[in-house]
């Protein structure tokens, strides 16, 4: 059986569209603006959806993923009366969810069922999105989830929609951790100090079908998971689980260190975690690799950075052409990694994309451009 | 402030703030290292000192960094605390 | 795949394979710190979570016991799959409060607005480097839940997974008068146990 993903779309602080978005990147783009917090702390963000008074701002924007993805198909598969709707699922990544409603004090209303439930209605999706919640590794743990019940025979069609929204309640929360930058995030460089948060969407379908897709953006290989079994929200600083996870993908797939043309880190700028991530690729003899991080772009979108980042990484892998790793100007030497610095090309075709979050867990998945 | 009085506290608000549910705040010894060994504090911890230092001490420290002498015992952060209380404004 | 161990935390009784082995009484933290010494731990770390974490470790404390006693591999075979309703609602809410008054918010708290956390200190406390997932649903899908299960084992290389239910909230396919939190794990394995299925997991994690 073979596993395809297409049908993309994308909405994060350098715009709509992966195509557009990507264009950015690789002409150096940041998206990132200053916005001073709350008890005056200074930090960039990524705004990438229009403020307003829309109560449900999260769901507005998933359903305009959702309706994207669908319409690139060459048949609706996600119809609810549809002949496939038993074989078709939708998977959802968030770590907050519709957090306004609690930010306003209606603590059910923001509970992650309930935007599920709300995007089967308006979506007239045949179920309620299965919700994924692994803190930053969401999204790549939801691709593979996807890829894990096609193969399981659970379903035939995947939607794998990922997003999360910049808010007061998060922003306040990585604050109290001092884990913000300054100025924009630097992934991966000597004087990194911290992350920059962004808000974003992106979409993706899965399916054993080919002929679902007009043009398919890749071939999932295979996908694996670790835990770090240290810290609450300090990642291993042997990279354990990490490597547990990558390796874990290698033997799935069949896999060594020589075939990967392109690592797409999680590189969020903060000094424990792109230590981390530094430790565990030289672990794994993928030094050599070109590396980077997209959250110098655009943010850390926390549940939509999975999906959205191995979308991009894709199209990159498409146009041989990788954007370089944003923010990474001055690189931090120990242990050494080949991040990089200007828009590169990739060994093979074979993309790693790797996640890390809160409470150790660690997803990794390869794909094939 | 009495300097005993003001290290007396300070250790109910230490086993307070960081839920040290099975450490009586008497048997803090003034000079004991709080990171380390002994009280097993840990980043979270740390972060959480510089909570107690705004909210009952009007203290304000930016750099985490900074923590680490001050947060070394009960004395070091009781050094800390009177040294600002005293300083002009 | 066979179910070896369940755990059930409901009405301040924490029970294993339906005898109980500690109870507590009230709806705030007490009931949670009585089960932990009721079940003799000694984990300091215990009193830094949040309720909904705490919770989670005790529902699955008992099933690890076993796991050590039956000398299964916890720190690379063993799988978890957690899944609830209200996520982190609760310390969502002490989290928000100070920050909705413009005051600053407290680390320690932040660090458990996430529904992993309970997975998280879970694998911390017992070592367990394996996969681990977690999910949010207004019931458990217990048709997905054993695909997972069974994907850990036969795809992932574990030889148990731990499926659970835990939730400060929200008890699921419960109508009936407010519960007090609630807990429901299974232990699945591949050789020993009696045969599980969606319909047998579901009885499992939900209270009656």
């Amino acid at each position: 059986m073979e596993i395809l993903l297409g049908a993309d779309h994308v909405t994060c602080a350098l715009g709509s569209g992966s195509t557009h978005v990507l264009d950015a990147m690789l002409d150096g783009q940041c998206g990132l603006v200053p916005e001073t917090l709350p008890g005056g702390i200074a930090a960039y963000v990524g705004r990438a959806f229009p403020k307003g008074a829309d109560q449900h701002p999260l769901e507005e924007q998933l359903l305009e993923t959702v309706a994207s993805c669908r319409a690139q198909l060459s048949r609706d598969v996600f119809a609810a009366d549809g002949r496939e709707a038993m074989r078709s699922a939708v998977i959802l990544s968030t770590t907050k969810g519709e957090i306004g409603f609690l930010e306003k004090g209606d603590t059910t209303a923001a509970f992650l069922p309930a935007l599920a439930e709300r995007l089967r209605i308006r979506a007239s999706l045949p179920a309620a999105p299965i919700v994924v919640s692994n803190a930053c590794a969401s999204g790549t743990l939801a691709i593979k989830l996807a890829a894990d019940l096609i193969r399981a025979g659970s379903y035939d069609h995947v939607l794998v929609i990922g997003g999360d929204l910049l808010s007061r309640f998060t922003l306040s929360g990585f604050a109290s951790l001092h884990a913000l930058s300054a100025g924009p995030c630097r992934p991966f460089d000597r004087t990194r100090d911290g992350v920059s948060l962004g808000e974003a969407v992106a979409g993706v379908v899965l399916s054993n079908d080919r002929a679902l897709f007009k043009e398919p953006l890749g071939r999932y290989i295979a996908g694996g998971m670790g835990n770090d079994a240290n810290h609450i929200s300090g990642p291993s600083r042997t990279g354990e689980g990490l490597v547990r996870a990558v390796n874990a993908a290698l033997r799935a797939g069949d896999k060594t260190a020589s075939d990967i043309g392109h690592i797409n880190a999680h590189g969020t700028g903060s000094s424990y975690n792109d230590r981390m991530e530094a430790v565990a690729f030289g672990r794994l003899d993928m030094e050599h690799v070109p590396t980077n991080s997209h959250k110098g772009y655009f943010g850390h979108t926390l549940g939509a950075a999975g999906v959205l980042e191995t979308i991009l990484s894709l199209h990159a892998m498409h146009r041989k052409q990788l954007p370089a790793s944003l923010g990474a100007n001055d690189l931090d030497e120990l242990p050494p990694l080949n991040v990089l610095q200007s828009v590169g090309t990739p060994l093979s075709n074979l993309l790693l994309k790797t996640s890390s979050g809160f409470g150790g867990c660690n997803a990794a998945i390869f794909i094939e451009a | 402030m009495d300097r005993e009085e003001l290290k007396r506290n300070l250790k109910q608000q230490i086993v307070k703030q960081l839920n040290l549910e099975e450490v009586k705040p008497e048997s803090i010894a003034d000079d004991a290292p709080l990171f380390g060994d002994g009280l097993g504090l840990d980043s979270i911890d740390a972060l959480e000192l510089i909570v107690l230092l705004d909210r009952h001490y009007g203290i304000k420290i930016t750099d985490p960094k900074d923590g680490r002498t001050i947060f070394t015992s009960v004395n070091t952060m009781a050094d800390h605390i009177l040294a600002h209380l005293a300083a002009p404004k | 795949m066979k179910l070896l161990a369940t755990t059930r935390i409901q009405d301040g009784r924490l029970l294993f394979n339906d005898t109980e082995l500690a109870h507590g009484i009230g709806e705030d933290s007490d009931f949670l710190r009585a089960l932990y010494g009721g079940l003799g731990m000694d984990y300091p770390k215990f009193h830094k979570m949040d309720r909904y974490a705490r919770l989670s470790l005790l529902a699955a404390e008992p099933l690890y016991r076993k796991l050590r006693e039956e000398g299964a591999d916890i720190v690379n075979a063993v799988g978890l799959v957690t899944v609830n309703r209200s996520a982190s609602a609760a310390t969502d809410t002490e989290h928000w409060e100070p920050v909705s008054r413009g005051e600053s918010a407290s680390p320690a708290v932040f660090v458990y607005t996430l529904p992993n956390t309970g997975a998280g200190e879970i694998t911390i406390r017992h070592g367990a480097f394996g996969p681990s997932i977690c999910l949010a649903s207004e019931h458990p899908d217990c048709d997905l839940l054993l695909t997972i299960a069974d994907d850990m084992i036969a795809s992932q290389g574990m030889t148990h997974v731990i499926v659970g239910w835990s939730d400060i909230f929200a008890a699921p396919y419960w109508s009936g008068p407010p519960t007090l939190p609630f807990a429901g794990f299974a232990l699945i394995g591949l050789d020993a146990g009696t045969p599980i299925t969606p319909t047998g997991l579901q009885a499992i994690l939900t209270p009656h």
